[in-house]
C-alpha cells in the first residue's frame, strides 16, 4: 500500500512539472492565432492537445507499466503540438521492438527534455530519434538528439531537466529498468532506457 | 515606416506580420524566423521598427534587440511575448514598447501611434531660396553636388516614390539603358546614403524595388510646413539652383 501511494505521488509530481504553465499557454496561444488563418491546422492541434492532456490525466492515477505503443502514441501527440510551432524540428521513430511494457510518462518527458534543452538552444532545426530494440536479455529505448549537449555528469539543480530521478525511480520500481544519459557538448545527448526481459522482483 | 518581425514559431510569425502590415503607417514588413537572419538583413538594410518575440531559440529576443540597437540605434524595438515576466528585462533595454500575445492589429497600431508621436526630426531642409540641408545647424556634406540635387528632387516629390529611370531622365537627361549611366547613378545614391549616414539620418531615405522616396515625417522642411500651415511665407523663390524645380515654383506662385 505504501508503495502504491508513493508511485501515485510521483506521477502527480511528474505530471505537474510536465504540464508546465508555459507549454499550456504557448499551445493555447498558437491555437488562438491559427483559428482565424488556418482553422484546419487549429482543429488538428486541438485534437492532439486534448489527447495529450487526456493521456497525462489517465497516467496520473495509474501505477502499472503500460504497453510501449500506448506511450509512443502519447509521445506522438506531444510531438505533433511542438511541430506546429517549430516545423523545422525533425522527430523520427524507429521502433524495432514493440511488444513490451514500461512505466507511463517515461519516453515523453525524455523527448520534451531533448526539445527544451537540446534543440531549443539551437537557432533552428535539429533532429530527435526515438528508437527501440532488444537483445536476448534486455529491451532498449533510446532518445537521441543532435542538439547542444552538455557536460556529463548532468548538473543536478532539480529544475533544468524534467524529472530524470523520477523517471529512473519509477523504471526501477516498476520493471527493474535503468536510465542512463550520455552527452557531448556541441554534438548531442542520448537517453537510454534498459528494461530486463525477466522481470526482476524488487 | 518600415518594420521587421521576428518569431521562430511559424504560426505566431504569420499572425504578427499580418497585424503589423494592417497598419496604414507601415509601408513594408520583412519577416524572419531566426535571429541571425534578421541580424544579417539589418546589417545591410534600415528599418524603423522591429517587432521581436522574446523567447526565441538561439540568442533569444533580448540579445537580438541589443545587437540590433548596436547596428541600428534609431530603430524602435517592440517586444512581443506570452509571458509577463520578461517585461522587466525589456524595459532595462529601453525598448519602445511591449505587446502581449495574442497580438492584435489594434494593439500594434497603438504602439505605432505612440512611436509616431515621439518621432524626432532628423534633418532640417530649406527649400525657399537655395536648397540647403542641415543636421541641427551644421550643413550636410556631400561629395558631389549631384547627390545633393538627388535629395532635393526627392524632397520636391514630397514623399512620393520616384523610379531610377525618372530620376535620371528628369535630373540629368540620362538614359538608364546605358550601364555607365546606371553606375553613375548608384555612385550618387551611395554618396547620398553616406552623407545621411554620417549624421545618423539614413532612415529618411526609403528605397524599395528601384524606387526612392524620403520620409517626410522626419524632415523639418519649410516647403512642407508652408503646404500644411501657410507658414513660413513663400517669397517666389524655390530651390533656385535647380531648373527642374521651376515646375513646383510655378505651381506655388499660381496658388498664392
Amino acid at each position: 500500500m505504501q508503495k502504491e501511494t508513493e508511485l501515485t505521488d510521483s506521477y502527480t509530481k511528474i505530471m505537474m512539472s510536465q504540464i508546465q504553465q508555459h507549454f499550456i499557454c504557448n499551445t493555447l496561444g498558437t491555437i488562438e492565432q491559427l483559428c482565424m488563418e488556418q482553422p484546419e491546422i487549429a482543429s488538428r492541434l486541438v485534437h492532439d492537445f486534448s489527447l495529450y492532456l487526456r493521456g497525462n490525466f489517465r497516467e496520473m492515477n495509474s501505477n502499472v507499466p503500460i504497453p510501449l505503443s500506448q506511450e509512443i502514441e502519447h509521445v506522438r501527440h506531444y510531438v505533433a503540438i511542438e511541430q506546429i510551432r517549430f516545423p523545422d524540428m525533425t522527430i523520427r521513430f524507429e521502433l524495432h521492438s514493440e511488444e513490451f511494457l514500461l512505466p507511463a510518462l517515461t519516453i515523453q518527458p525524455l523527448v520534451e527534455n531533448a526539445i527544451r534543452h537540446g534543440l531549443m538552444a539551437l537557432e533552428s532545426g535539429g533532429t530527435i530519434l526515438v528508437s527501440t530494440y532488444e537483445t536476448d536479455t534486455y529491451y532498449y529505448v533510446s532518445v537521441a538528439d543532435d542538439g547542444v549537449g552538455f557536460e556529463t555528469p548532468l548538473p543536478v539543480d532539480g529544475k533544468s531537466h524534467i524529472g530524470l530521478p523520477n523517471i529512473e525511480w519509477r523504471l526501477k520500481r516498476m520493471c527493474g529498468g535503468t536510465l542512463t544519459m550520455e552527452s557531448t557538448p556541441g554534438r548531442g545527448t542520448r537517453a537510454l532506457i534498459r528494461i530486463p526481459k525477466e522481470e526482476i522482483q524488487v | 515606416m518600415t518594420a521587421i518581425t521576428v518569431d521562430d514559431e511559424r504560426p505566431m510569425l504569420k499572425m504578427l506580420t499580418a497585424a503589423v502590415s494592417a497598419s496604414p503607417d507601415i509601408a513594408f514588413v520583412w519577416e524572419f524566423h531566426t535571429c541571425s537572419a534578421a541580424l544579417e538583413w539589418a546589417a545591410e538594410n534600415v528599418m524603423d521598427i522591429a517587432f521581436l518575440d522574446v523567447s526565441m531559440r538561439g540568442m533569444g529576443g533580448l540579445a537580438l534587440a541589443e545587437r540590433l540597437l548596436e547596428i541600428r540605434p534609431e530603430c524602435k524595438i517592440i517586444f512581443c511575448t506570452g509571458h509577463m515576466e520578461y517585461a522587466v528585462d525589456a524595459f532595462r533595454l529601453h525598448v519602445s514598447g511591449y505587446l502581449m500575445k495574442p497580438i492584435t492589429a489594434e494593439a500594434v497600431q497603438k504602439e505605432i501611434d505612440y512611436i509616431e508621436k515621439k518621432k524626432e526630426k532628423l534633418l532640417t531642409v530649406r527649400c525657399f531660396g537655395n536648397f540647403e540641408v542641415y543636421r541641427g545647424r551644421a550643413p550636410l556634406l556631400f561629395k558631389r553636388s549631384k547627390s545633393k540635387e538627388l535629395l532635393a528632387f526627392l524632397v520636391d516629390r514630397n514623399g512620393a516614390g520616384v523610379t531610377t529611370k525618372e530620376i535620371c531622365a528628369r535630373l540629368w537627361e540620362m538614359s538608364t539603358d546605358d550601364t555607365r549611366n546606371m553606375n553613375y547613378f548608384y555612385q550618387l545614391l551611395n554618396d547620398l546614403s553616406y552623407a545621411l549616414k554620417a549624421v545618423n539620418a539614413e532612415s529618411i531615405l526609403i528605397r524599395a524595388n528601384r524606387t526612392y522616396a524620403v520620409d517626410t515625417e522626419r524632415i523639418d522642411c519649410d516647403y512642407y510646413n508652408y503646404l500644411k500651415s501657410g507658414n513660413p511665407k513663400f517669397r517666389s523663390e524655390y530651390m533656385t539652383q535647380y531648373s527642374w524645380a521651376e515646375e513646383t515654383c510655378g505651381k506655388l506662385l499660381r496658388d498664392l
